[in-house]
């Protein structure tokens, strides 16, 4: 085997899952090889200390309450009894939690059903069931993050401010594109998907911006 | 165990006690992410508790969670990978503000800091073969990918961690 | 962690060098090869470059009402610009830092721009409307401001850049790339990509590179326009996804939406809400 075939098959004999023949023609090249060594060198005791890293490590917070919230079929959490230490963290929490109802609403096995007579949704008439219940957590996923950047504000430049006013509006006018294109086609799930992009993004630009205010 | 299987959630409670920090441990290593793995250690007790009458005690129950876990974890980002990702934010301000998590060359949380600075799908691989001693055929198997791709991730996590730890 | 309080604060006490109106510094201490270096800088610009001594050096000015703390804990160096009490205006400040080139250097500003180069530690910048450069062979590099542009030109094996108003763009790419903007145009440049993911709602997205298989790569904007340029060769399993844009490509049957260029390829993911999308051939 030439030295370049033998690099690629280190990760094998140090893994130990060569048959004998390839390990004892390895363990030639290794002789001689310095370069080969160096790598083999390197690779052992990472392997080593990566195997006896912590296998536990303490939350910083106590995730009992939460559990026992979601266990007690509450699915959507009360906005007031999250143990919100900052106002990041629970806007960081905000955007996880519609990440994870996305990711329900998208990966549910079934054909997304069309809700057809829910008065609560009379206003969004078409959109796939369990959508509302999304958006309301986006919607307060935003809400949180445009307080704790209204907070920032003062700390920012006029001319900041204003940039990523138009930028949220540019994510605004994308979400009403994308909302319109989902109620003329519910059935749609890259619509669908997109859509959730979007929100997504916003989230992700406010708690960006909260951020990086924030460190100043 | 059995009184967390009907229902109980003193006992279940009794359950996570014991093994949250377990549980944590991957999802942190898995994402790299903190509050990530707070909200991932969250999914993975409730989807236990949900699935725990299923289980029939013919394995250890630290093992049915942690594959349960790596389930949880990967699925999450499997679905994120096809949305939106997040850029894990470098301006967080705990990292300038903090102790910072790079220390003396050669400790843990040197190993642990430059695995978090590893693409997600390169740590995932690195993670469970290297960290939880999963073979490349039950990694391909629960991250859904072929058993090359496994391997060429964890080829790159290695070389990565080979210069970001710089020995 | 109260423990770790009291040596910092002592620290501070020890090292600020108080500086009255626009002034300037040359100061320099010795420091771990391979430590860490925390930079903060409100105003003016910030320029950081690695060389070959145990030590980091700084020079340049200092803004009116602002005073210097530069003190090294350990492994850590900290350089900070911060308010003198009771000063009516922050000045801009104009640093300039020599760090030794392993160094893991984690930069913060405010409006200052910051330039980085030859460094070949961890490279964490992060900026609220700064613009952000930065060169070398960092190992890996985080970026990103708000109203600021980023650009990276840096052969690094994991880069993730980004902006909400400015553009991103990062040259030399190997590796992983994650690339995100609102409004600016978002370009990559690499080879031997192997993951990644370019994202913008209004910017443009411009890639011209190849990928190492296996892997996954996906562009996705909401109106921009999106214009890929592939090798020839490049063996991928391309997904496109587009509603109101035109889709034009070079690659696989005419008007096809999914197609495969060879086995074992990279999965490309490419969807626009209404751009247009355009995958060439690289010539």
């Amino acid at each position: 085997m030439s030295h370049g075939e033998i690099r690629e098959r280190l990760d094998d004999y140090v893994d130990g899952c060569l048959t004998p023949e390839r390990q004892a023609v390895i363990e030639a090249h290794l002789a001689d090889c310095e370069d080969c060594r160096r790598e083999v060198d390197f690779l052992r005791p990472l392997l080593a200390e990566a195997r006896t890293l912590p296998p536990s490590l303490e939350p910083p917070t106590d995730l009992w309450g939460s559990i026992q919230q979601r266990i007690g079929r509450r699915r959507v959490r009360d906005h007031t009894l999250w143990s919100v230490r900052y106002q990041l963290a629970a806007a960081a929490m905000a955007l996880l939690l519609l990440g994870s109802l996305l990711t329900v609403l998208l990966l549910r096995p079934e054909p997304v059903k069309v809700i057809a007579t829910a008065p609560a949704v009379a206003a969004v008439p078409g959109f796939p069931a369990g959508w509302r219940e999304t958006e309301d957590s986006y919607r307060r996923a935003a809400a949180d993050l445009e307080e704790a950047l209204a907070g920032a504000k003062p700390r920012l430049a006029p001319a900041t401010v204003a940039v990523l006013e138009r930028n949220l509006r540019i994510i605004d006018d994308a979400i009403a594109e994308a909302r319109a294109a989902l109620a003329a086609d519910p059935a749609n799930r890259e619509v669908l998907e997109m859509l959730a992009d979007m929100y997504a993004k916003k989230v992700d630009v406010l708690q960006q911006v909260t951020k990086l205010s924030a460190v100043l | 165990m059995r009184r967390a299987q009907v229902g109980d959630a003193h006992a279940f409670e009794e359950l996570y006690r014991r093994s949250a920090g377990r549980v944590y441990a991957l999802c942190l290593r898995l994402t790299g992410d903190a509050v990530r793995a707070e909200e991932l250690t969250q999914d993975v007790f409730v989807r236990c508790w949900e699935r725990l009458r299923s289980f029939r005690g013919d394995s250890a129950f630290a093992s049915w969670l942690h594959r349960l876990a790596v389930n949880v974890v990967l699925m999450a980002a499997r679905s994120e990978r096809r949305r939106e990702r997040r850029v894990t934010p470098a301006g967080d301000p705990a990292e300038l503000e903090g102790s910072g998590h790079v220390t003396d060359p050669g400790t843990r949380l040197d190993l642990e800091a430059a695995i978090r600075r590893l693409p997600p799908g390169a740590r995932e691989v690195f993670v469970l073969h290297d960290v939880e001693g999963y073979g490349h055929a039950e990694i391909a198997d629960v991250a859904g990918i072929a058993t090359g791709t496994s391997k060429a991730q964890l080829h790159r996590a290695r070389r990565l961690l080979r210069e970001m730890l710089q020995r | 962690m109260a423990h770790h309080g009291l040596r910092l604060a002592l620290l501070v006490t020890l090292a600020p060098a108080v500086v009255a109106a626009q002034q300037p510094i040359a100061e320099a201490r010795s420091a771990d090869p391979g430590g860490t270096v925390k930079i903060s800088v409100p105003s003016g610009t910030v320029r950081v470059t690695g060389w070959d001594r145990d030590s980091v050096e700084l020079g340049g000015t200092i803004g009116g009402g602002q005073r210097l703390e530069f003190g090294i804990q350990g492994r850590e160096t900290r350089i900070r610009i911060v308010p003198v009490p009771d000063a009516r205006e922050g000045g801009a400040s104009a640093l300039r830092v020599r760090v030794p080139r392993g160094s893991h250097v984690a930069i913060r500003t405010s409006s200052a721009d910051v330039n980085v180069d030859d460094l070949q530690g961890a490279v964490d910048v992060a900026s609220v409307s700064g613009s952000i450069r930065v060169s070398g062979n960092a190992r890996t590099i985080y970026a990103e401001s708000a109203a600021g542009s980023v650009d990276i030109e840096a052969y690094t094996k994991v880069v993730r850049a980004k902006s909400v108003d400015g553009a991103v763009t990062v040259r030399r790419a190997a590796g992983f790339v994650e690339v995100s903007t609102v409004s600016g145009t978002a370009t990559v440049m690499g080879r031997n990509l192997w993951e990644g993911q370019v994202t913008t709602v209004s910017g443009d997205i411009r890639f011209e590179g190849g990928f190492d298989s296996p892997g996954s790569f996906r562009f996705e904007t909401h109106s921009g326009a999106i214009a890929l340029v592939l090798p020839s060769s490049v063996r991928a399993d391309v997904d496109i996804v587009a509603f109101g844009g035109r889709v034009e490509s070079d690659f696989g049957p005419a008007g096809a939406r999914a197609f495969s260029t060879g086995p074992d390829g990279t999965r490309l993911t490419i969807k626009s809400f209404k751009g247009d999308i355009r995958i060439r051939r690289q010539r």
